[in-house]
């Protein structure tokens, strides 16, 4: 009876204490789908700030008042910060899609998350450090800061974009190279068994084997496509888009291939 | 010999009261005089018909010319003639008709492509149970639904488009 009413209220807080807890954000609770909505919140508000800046900049160079000169710090201040804010959570939600994506090469990742890794604070201190109050001038300084940042990560971004879409063509080679592995073994086995003739299927693995070649050539030339190096933004954008293509052949090629090992397993379920 | 007729083709002359009944039958209360009072109008309207459609030759010096308006002579050749062009048509019809059954090609008929597909039944291997051999066949139909799901362009991460042209000049 004396441990009785602690042990009694010990369970009670417990119980009350565990719901807070399991509401308290972890790392592992932000994902790539929650980085995408901070995202495309963020976004959202720049859209609506940058109209007011277009709004108040046209009012100030009309009537060059006081007034028309304070609005229109205000609101270019508003859209700078919101402008970093954007490309602080695109390049977040870039980094998470980057991280849970299978197939990314583990080494080009740790490029990419290096990279990313810098950008971020730094567009975070430049936000920061937006003065309250000062001049338009000033307030022009900090935006071409920003752009000269923003276009030196261009090929970053483009990058990482290429990174993801390698990934789910190699996972996907991968996949089918474990296949073909096993479909290897079992018709040695067959064939050493002498029960069925293994011609046929030993001529179909050849002709799947081919097109997986096929599919890494399109990737080797892919990322050979992108990785020239001191890219501008407009390059950085034309050899991600030649890159793409080439990836969706190899990802065309894989299609094939996996049409063939459906074939070549259906063919191996019939005796001859 | 014969009566030259064409010339003296004349309507014949068939007086009414020569086939129409006699008076005395006519008062008759019997139920049948009323059937043959008929009978004798049908009669009469007949003979009128005939009348108009019958010549008679003209009597030669008063003498009676039995025979009608063609002889029997030449309604025999008639006859003979008639029937042998209906036998020529008959025969014409018929070998016509037999000449064309023989021409006309047959209509071959066209073999359907058979809608059945052989459908050949083939042996299941001891293979088609081996537990490796289902799970490969599993892992690559897992693989071929993830394939045609996902699209390998990142379309929702495109890089924003961003106003970096703020300035104050006009």
């Amino acid at each position: 009876m004396k441990y009785l009413l602690p042990a009694v209220a010990f369970f009670i807080l417990t119980l009350l204490a565990s719901p807070v807890y399991s509401q308290t954000p972890t790392s592992s609770d932000f994902n790539f789908d929650k980085a995408y909505q901070d995202y495309l919140y963020n976004s959202d508000q720049y859209r609506k700030t940058n109209l007011d800046y277009e709004l108040y900049r046209s009012q100030y160079l009309k009537f060059k008042t006081l007034k028309s000169q304070e609005n229109a710090y205000n609101a270019t201040l508003a859209m700078l910060k919101a402008r970093d804010d954007t490309i602080k959570t695109y390049l977040t939600a870039l980094r998470l899609k980057l991280n849970e994506t299978e197939g990314v090469d583990g080494a080009q990742k740790e490029v990419l998350f290096t990279k990313i890794d810098q950008e971020v604070p730094w567009f975070i201190t430049h936000r920061d450090s937006l003065p309250s109050a000062g001049t338009l001038e000033d307030l022009v300084g900090d935006s071409d800061e920003a752009k000269v940042r923003f276009n030196a990560d261009t090929p970053l971004f483009y990058g990482s974009l290429l990174s993801v879409s390698g990934g789910k063509v190699r996972f996907v080679r991968e996949k089918e190279e474990e296949i073909l592995t096993s479909l290897k073994a079992k018709i040695a086995e067959i064939r050493q068994n002498g029960d069925k003739n293994t011609q046929i299927l030993e001529r179909w693995i050849l002709d799947t084997e081919d097109k997986i070649t096929r599919s890494k050539e399109k990737e080797t030339e892919a990322y050979k496509v992108m990785n020239k190096s001191n890219l501008t933004t407009k390059e950085a954008s034309g050899a991600y888009d030649q890159a793409l293509f080439r990836l969706k052949e190899a990802y065309q090629y894989l299609k094939e291939a996996n049409s063939y090992l459906s074939e070549i397993v259906g063919e191996m379920k019939y005796a001859d | 010999m014969p009566t030259n007729f064409t010339s003296n083709v004349q309507t014949p002359n068939v007086s009414q009261a020569s086939i129409q009944p006699s008076a005395s039958l006519a008062p008759t209360p019997n139920p049948t005089s009323k059937l043959r009072e008929i009978l004798a109008k049908i009669l009469s309207g007949l003979s009128n018909i005939r009348g108009k459609f019958s010549t008679q030759a003209e009597p030669i010096d008063g003498g009676i010319v039995a025979a009608p308006g063609i002889s029997s002579k030449t309604k025999r050749i008639i006859t003979i003639v008639a029937a042998l062009f209906l036998t020529v048509i008959t025969l014409l019809i018929v070998v016509t008709y037999l000449k064309s059954r023989e021409k006309k090609p047959k209509v071959e008929e066209a073999q359907q492509p058979s809608a059945q597909t052989t459908i050949v039944e083939r042996k299941l291997s001891r293979y088609a149970t081996d537990e490796a051999v289902l799970k490969m066949e599993t892992d690559i139909k897992a693989l071929d639904t993830s394939i045609n799901k996902e699209d390998i362009e990142e379309k929702a991460l495109t890089p924003p488009t961003l106003n970096f042209d703020v300035n104050f000049k006009e």
